[in-house]
């Protein structure tokens, strides 16, 4: 019976070997176009824009004009949590919705991001702190989602504040994180005062260092 | 002629048209956005203003700071060691050996963190090795260092040794005894701790030579 069938087979083979070429030929092609399948979110703007337009300002929004905002018209703006659903359960901004960080990739997230930057309405993005929201922002930026913005401060701050018409009084300062905090003029004071110093104390600073260098072992190549 | 093999002939021909409109790669080393989410959420590249400060002091020969604040803001005060590169100009071919080089530990700063933290997302994408951002910023750096203040007397020992480590800091970057701190004996003692710590150099691993016939 099995000899039978090895001959049946080695003579398919014979009649038909153009016709098996041309399938394996076909296969590897398959092969090769799944491969290459293109991943279903991709970059639609370039870094080098990216990093152009980081360069310009009106990214972020003080938790005083997103008050402003909700206050006047609590549908206009679409707010986003990006902190985890525990978090987010244990309170959140009003109307806010959820999308923890690790889910905004998924195809509902993205769907959802793109029809609102078809219909234009702005979003803002808040996580506990602003650095937990502006990873995601940038990313979004990136994605071609250009009409969110990320709430300067994040939850933290924003939870503290008395939201109020005495917070009209406070200048952008006091949201921006990236302005300068160092009083230069205090520093330059000491700086000029070291240089007197120096003079005297560079001997006594060059102690000899002990420097104990780890080698790591090189693995040896092998011979013959 | 055989008309099959004119056949597989015309296969081969349009298999091979097929090859060019296949979709782009036109960035092979740039990372897909899924992986770039990981890394976010990933918080290992942040590093504290007191391990920078360390390496700093004990003058780490990986370390590499770089200043993405504008020239401007670089000129009037920056960290020692620091290369300014802005924002914009991050991804110019001028900058490209600085950020890529290899052995050295590459860290973001501005004067918050949000900045630094954008210049390092763009870096990552574009999957640059060994990239970091200094947590806090200048700002928290010089609050913190600059403007340390005593602990209470009942703090545990870590925040005390942390508060002499911080003045001691203090006086390697402003040059000693005006800031009122050197007064403190302990303080001094700190400082000599600093200098006599013994410094690590790791060294890359050399490739490895492989063998052959």
């Amino acid at each position: 019976m099995l000899i039978f069938n090895t001959m049946n087979l080695k003579k398919f083979i014979r009649t038909n070997r153009l016709f098996l070429a041309a399938l394996l030929f076909l296969i590897v092609i398959i092969a090769i176009l799944l491969s290459l399948r293109v991943p279903t979110v991709t970059y639609r703007v370039n870094p080098d824009k990216v990093s152009a337009m980081l360069a310009e300002s009106g990214n972020q929004m003080s938790p005083l004009s997103l008050f402003g905002l909700l206050s006047k018209n609590p549908t206009g703006i679409v707010v986003v949590d990006i902190r985890s659903s525990d978090e987010y359960s244990k309170g959140h901004i009003e109307n806010a919705l959820n999308i923890p960080v690790k889910e905004l990739l998924q195809n509902r997230s993205v769907t959802f991001f793109q029809e609102l930057e078809k219909s234009s309405t702005p979003a803002i993005l808040y996580g506990n702190d602003q650095l937990q929201a502006n990873g995601p922002w940038l990313l979004l930026q990136q994605l071609g989602i250009e009409n969110v913005k990320v709430l300067q401060g994040g939850y933290a701050f924003y939870k503290t504040l008395p939201l109020a018409d005495s917070l009209l009084q406070k200048s952008e300062f006091e949201w921006n994180v990236e302005l300068t905090r160092i009083d230069t003029s205090e520093y330059l004071k000491v700086g000029n005062e070291k240089v007197v110093a120096a003079s005297s104390e560079n001997s006594a600073r060059k102690t000899p260092e002990k420097v104990v260098p780890v080698k790591k072992p090189v693995s040896g190549g092998g011979g013959c | 002629m055989d008309r099959r093999y004119t056949l597989l002939a015309i296969l081969l021909i349009v298999a091979a048209f097929g090859l060019l409109i296949l979709p782009d790669r036109d960035k092979p080393n740039e990372i897909n956005p899924q992986e770039l989410l990981t890394a976010i959420d990933d918080h290992a590249r942040f590093l504290s203003t007191d391990l920078i400060t360390e390496r700093i002091i004990g003058s780490d020969p990986a370390l590499q700071l770089i200043d993405v604040r504008s020239a401007d803001q670089f000129r009037q005060f920056a960290l020692p060691g620091a290369v300014n590169i802005p924002l914009d100009s991050l991804l110019s071919s001028q900058w490209r050996e600085t950020l890529m080089q290899q052995g050295k530990d590459k860290v973001f700063y501005s004067n918050a963190d949000i900045e630094a933290d954008q210049a390092w997302q763009i870096c990552r994408r574009s999957s640059f090795k060994r990239i970091f951002v200094m947590k806090g910023g200048l700002n928290y750096w010089y609050t913190s260092i600059m403007k340390c203040s005593p602990p209470k007397a009942t703090a545990p020992s870590q925040e005390i040794d942390l508060y002499n480590f911080r003045l001691a800091a203090r006086q390697y970057f402003t040059g000693g005894e005006s800031a009122g701190a050197a007064k403190d004996d302990s303080s001094k003692g700190a400082a000599s701790k600093v200098a006599e710590q013994v410094k690590v150099i790791k060294k890359e691993p050399k490739a490895a030579s492989g063998g052959g016939c």
